[in-house]
């Protein structure tokens, strides 16, 4: 009894999260779905689990990562997708929408640009490190265990985002000077 | 690039903004933290772009409210197929999942949009709606002498041998009661309160807020009969070959033959039933004839005797049980009684007010903080409310 309303309260929680997750991963929703119950179901299974692991939502994004990908690899064999060796070289898109009424639709226009451009200069893994770090506010410890490098690899990766963003979109002055 | 920012959005639009958020570094860090002091009156509207980039802009949620149901559904069966024989609520588990993810999603929303004035708005007396939050009240399931009070929604299970065992929804602590064996035990849920009873043969009620519900400890009669005297019911009705089910009402019977409805009798609504699955018969109590509904037809009740058929969007009728509610351009009037049962608001709709013509489209979860319930409505009628004490101040955006 307790174990299943632990699972409704952590389903709650995080089945949104989850969700955006997989979709900027490039899931579709019924491969999504399919990936979020085998992880709940898996994690219900494991009555230790909720003990051994600090942080349940990194250890779920984790998990669904890893589930989304064993679906990849079967259906890659059913349906001719792109061949992805490991987990790691997944794609990661951050969709950018504005659904707020106080802005027209130019506007929405401008900003949603804007962010657009700033996010496709960054690699894949760049994005997805800005999406842990920024949205998801996870800890370096949790992002290395989710991208599956080291916590100095995280900096570097961080490091080398901001050092592309800067360049591309940073200051004006240094451009006028090589003028 | 210009420097002139005045709106939110005027951040939104810029890249050192962006790039302050997205990957901050020392550098970018210090510019904004010398901006924002030195420029104080500009500080709620980047605290609004702040919020706003991170959970509306790039973090949309794109997983529809059903799909979210449904999916908890799958899990949940899938792991009660597995258990050793735990007997798992899925229903009230699934109440409880959707009101608490509303809260989390709903409190974002408002966070993004409303100043909380600490002043009241000047009462422009066109523009102005104002609720109050009554004193809540005890649900009483009453059997025979005794009178059983609960302060959190029940849910009443009643086995073939007649014995009852009640579960608060809230912390899921059980206990079994005496019931007399009578055809007259009564469910009284006040507004501001939900109730779910499971009878003997199988067939499952949900008591909306308001109402109140006769039914007895055993279904020996020719018929299986239970009374709503007041207020709305959801039934699935398990089917039973030589025993159909009949629902009364003040003003009609509905007879079942196995299947899921829904039967509406407040006050101060027109009386209807919605057929969501199966069939069922009404015989008005002034009538003779027995008019046949179909699923997704709704039969409404006029003060003649007779019924008003349609088709409409049963969704929209019967997810009140499953925690949330659904409006498709209802006038504002509306929107307000049915929150206002449900949580026990008494809204003020005496004088005649430019905003009651308002419309709301959307979906509310009926979440047990009632301010996300508040925002979420402002937000779907384009209005803005403030919460004082007791008192809720509904009033035009500006």
């Amino acid at each position: 009894m307790k174990n299943t309303n632990d699972i409704a309260d952590m389903y709650n929680r995080y089945v949104n999260d989850l969700f955006t997750y997989a979709s900027y991963l490039g899931f579709p929703k019924e491969a999504t779905m399919d990936a979020i119950h085998d992880v709940f179901c898996k994690l219900a299974e494991d009555e230790q689990l909720l003990n051994r692991v600090t942080n349940i939502k990194s250890y779920l994004f984790k998990s669904l990562k890893n589930r989304l990908y064993d679906i990849y690899r079967v259906q890659k064999r059913n349906l001719s997708l792109p061949d992805i060796k490991n987990p790691d070289e997944l794609p990661f898109n951050i969709t950018v929408s504005i659904e707020d009424d106080f802005i027209d639709a130019e506007e929405q226009a401008a900003i949603k640009s804007q962010i657009e451009n700033m996010l496709q200069s960054l690699t894949a893994r760049q994005r997805e490190i800005v999406y842990l770090r920024y949205i998801q506010e996870y800890e370096y410890t949790q992002i290395a265990e989710i991208l599956n490098i080291s916590i100095h690899g995280c900096r570097k990766l961080l490091s080398k985002a901001m050092k592309t963003l800067r360049e591309k979109y940073g200051s004006w002055i240094i451009l006028l000077l090589l003028l | 690039m210009s420097d002139f920012y005045s709106r939110y959005t005027d951040f939104l639009k810029d890249e050192k903004f962006l790039r302050w958020q997205l990957l901050p570094d020392e550098a970018l860090n210090k510019y904004w933290d010398d901006f924002i002091r030195e420029n104080p009156d500009l500080n709620e509207e980047i605290q609004r772009a702040i919020a706003n980039l991170k959970t509306t802009v790039l973090n949309k949620n794109i997983l529809s409210d059903s799909d979210r149901l449904e999916l908890f559904n799958r899990i949940q069966s899938t792991i009660q197929g597995k258990g050793k024989g735990k007997k798992t609520k899925i229903r009230h588990i699934i109440r409880y999942s959707v009101a608490a993810c509303a809260a989390v999603a709903l409190l974002i929303v408002g966070l993004n949009y409303f100043n909380f004035e600490k002043k009241l708005p000047k009462a422009d007396n066109r523009e102005l709606i104002i609720g109050n939050l009554l004193q809540s009240e005890d649900i009483q399931f009453i059997s025979g002498e005794k009178s059983h009070e609960y302060q959190n929604d029940i849910e009443v299970k009643i086995d073939e041998k007649g014995k009852a065992k009640v579960i608060q929804t809230k912390n899921n602590r059980q206990e079994q009661i005496e019931i007399a064996d009578t055809a007259f035990n009564k469910l009284i849920v006040p507004y501001g309160k939900r109730s779910q009873l499971n009878l003997p043969d199988g067939t499952n009620v949900w008591l909306n807020s308001g109402s109140v519900l006769e039914f007895p400890t055993q279904f020996t009669g020719k018929n299986r009969e239970i009374r709503l005297l007041s207020g709305e019911i959801y039934l699935e009705v398990a089917p039973e070959k030589n025993k159909s089910f009949i629902v009364q009402t003040s003003n009609f019977s509905v007879k079942v033959y196995g299947t899921k409805f829904n039967v509406s009798t407040y006050d101060n609504s027109p009386h209807y039933v919605v057929l969501v699955e199966g069939n069922v018969g009404l015989q008005a109590a002034v009538g003779t004839n027995e008019i046949k509904l179909s699923p997704k037809e709704q039969a409404i009740y006029s003060e003649k005797g007779e019924f008003t058929k349609r088709i409409v969007d049963v969704e929209q009728f019967v997810c009140w049980k499953n925690g949330y509610l659904s409006f498709n351009k209802t006038p504002i009037t509306e929107v307000l009684k049915q929150i206002g049962r449900y949580y026990n608001l008494s809204f003020n709709f005496d004088q005649d007010v430019n905003l009651q013509k308002r419309t709301c489209s959307g979906k509310i979860y009926l979440s047990d903080d009632i301010d996300n319930v508040m925002t979420t409505v402002a937000l779907l009628s384009s209005t803005r409310y403030v919460k004082q004490n007791n008192q809720i101040y509904i009033f035009n955006k500006k």
